[in-house]
């Protein structure tokens, strides 16, 4: 601003009666830009994450179809992002200085290079992971030819979903990365050969070595694939150290559990009377082995069955890939199962579709209705009156 | 001042009307280091701000064609001893307060970049808000230098 400008600025501050002696300075003489009107930024309140995630260089990405809502993820989350409107009008300045002191140049000139009325807000979200399971091929070892597999950057590009929070996803669902990620269906066929191995052999759990157990299993002709077999000791370990592995019980019991169940839906396509199963379950076990059925919550569920005369509790199957990822979906998917839920059952359950900063209580709480039985146990049943119709 | 939350679709993110078919994803990504990145200003008036009709063209170009706000002056803003900010604004004068912008503001492009990513300008942590009197709606009035 020239002198004769600056002497014009001043005046027009005399006429507000604005005391020119008393300022802190710079003043501004503020004029709209002349794109203004372009829109040419939006504003986007950052979180501490997206901040923290542009500071550090970390991927930052928008993910979605052109009809899905917008969603940006850093590596380990997901947001999904709302616009705001304000009453209040925003007018956002690339140069306005806001003075401390009394020094400084007496006045300069200001652009409002953006006139909005609203923001874009982040809320961290649950992935949307639900496409995944129609993306991903499956295959049984036992049974088909390896399909190809999808890639990962494949599947960033169709999930709205953070990298991390998709690599869980996979791993919930056993997928394996051979040429792109695919399910094996089956893979309980070969934790049970494993665990046959280890009984027979009475190896220790805590270290299996692996070209031992291939031998094994392998010893009269190609039973499964080496890679498998080293998938499955991977999935079942705690701990690996040049190829010898520390089983984790609490896995291999899991596994093997799997393996009963799974049969037994596919050839008798009845359930399994509770009792029946754990005497099975432990028998097939190695002895130092104590399976608890609370750890197969997640991938099976206790029912009281009346069909065989008296009631007796019966074991089924409950496939992971079929659980909807949709908190209202999976209650009525699951009461349309049976009627009552205990506690243990559902916290197994509802941890995957609790939003980020809920307990999975209060979920439950919101979609169920908490009762007791006769012995003092808390019950849940659904609270639709169609799901609690026998 | 919160109006209303509303779902913003990814094609809505478009300026211009493209036709993407397939998901996409688009990166984020800050214009220089993010450290470096200019520190921009928010002034939150009241209510709203309309252009008055004027038949005087109050841009130095007569020749350009009336862009709405584009290249009009918007008022002056001066900063008392104790820092309080003063809004001269035609024949309106308002006082106003800085306050923090928490959590900040990035500023994002509206348009992607050629590398294809939408870029992130600036970054606000302070405005000035400067809340009128009664009245709900100001009447912009350009002022003419003498």
């Amino acid at each position: 601003m020239d002198e004769q400008e600056q002497e014009h600025f001043f005046r027009r501050a005399e006429y507000a009666k604005v005391d020119r002696e008393k300022l802190c300075l710079p003043s501004a003489s503020v004029s709209f830009s002349p794109f203004v009107e372009q829109n040419k930024y939006r504003l986007i309140e950052l979180n501490e994450q997206l901040e923290s995630a542009l500071k550090n260089g970390e991927d930052v990405v928008i993910r979605g179809d052109p009809q899905d809502g917008v969603v940006v993820c850093t590596d380990t989350k997901t947001f999904d992002i709302k616009i705001c409107t304000t009453s209040n009008e925003l007018l956002v300045s690339s140069d306005l200085i806001i003075p401390r002191t009394k020094e400084g140049p007496t006045a300069a000139t200001a652009d409002l290079v953006l006139r909005v009325h609203d923001y874009m807000e982040p809320k961290e979200i649950l992935p949307k992971l639900d496409k995944l399971q129609k993306l991903l091929p499956t295959f049984a070892l036992s049974n088909d030819s390896e399909p190809k597999g999808i890639s990962t950057a494949e599947l960033l590009d169709r999930v709205q979903s953070s990298k991390f929070q998709l690599q869980e996803e996979l791993n919930r669902l056993g997928a394996i990365d051979r040429d792109g990620w695919k399910v094996v269906t089956d893979m309980e066929r070969v934790s049970y050969s494993i665990c046959t191995a280890i009984d027979s052999e009475s190896w220790s759990l805590a270290a299996i070595d692996e070209s031992g157990m291939v031998q094994i299993i392998n010893e009269f002709e190609q039973v499964w694939p080496e890679w498998a077999i080293q998938h499955t000791l991977k999935a079942l370990s705690k701990s690996e150290k040049d190829g010898t592995y520390e089983i984790c019980q609490k896995k291999l019991s899991i596994q093997v559990a799997l393996f009963i169940l799974k049969r037994n839906a596919e050839e008798t396509n009845q359930s399994i009377v509770l009792e029946e199963f754990t005497e099975v379950w432990k028998t097939m076990l190695p002895s130092e082995v104590e399976p608890d059925v609370k750890d197969l919550f997640g991938f099976a569920y206790v029912s009281a069955d009346k069909s065989r005369g008296k009631t007796v509790e019966v074991i089924h199957y409950l496939n992971p890939l079929n659980l909807p990822g949709d908190p209202l979906m999976l209650f009525n998917f699951l009461f349309s199962l049976k009627k009552q839920w205990t506690d243990a059952e559902l916290q197994a359950l509802t941890k995957r579709v609790t939003p980020p900063g809920k307990q999975a209580s209060a979920i439950i709480s919101k979609y169920c209705r908490q009762s007791k039985s006769a012995t003092g146990v808390k019950l849940f049943t659904s609270k639709t009156p169609n799901n609690n119709n026998a | 001042t919160l109006l209303e939350t509303r779902s913003i679709r990814v094609e809505e993110l478009f300026l211009k009307r493209e036709i993407i078919e397939f998901m996409v994803q688009f990166y984020v990504k800050s214009k220089e280091p993010f450290e470096k990145i200019p520190e921009w200003k928010v002034v939150e008036i009241q209510g709203e701000l309309n252009l008055r009709d004027d038949k005087i063209s109050e841009t130095d170009d007569e020749s350009k064609p009336n862009e709405g706000f584009g290249g009009k002056k918007f008022g002056d803003i001066h900063f008392d001893e104790s820092g309080t900010p003063i809004l001269v604004l035609g024949h309106h004068t308002m006082t106003g307060k800085i306050t923090k912008v928490s959590p900040p503001f990035g500023v994002l492009a509206s348009e992607r970049n050629e590398k294809g990513e939408y870029s992130v300008e600036a970054i606000i942590r302070e405005k000035i808000i400067f809340k009128t009197r009664p009245k709900p709606i100001i009447t912009y009035v350009p002022t003419r230098l003498k």
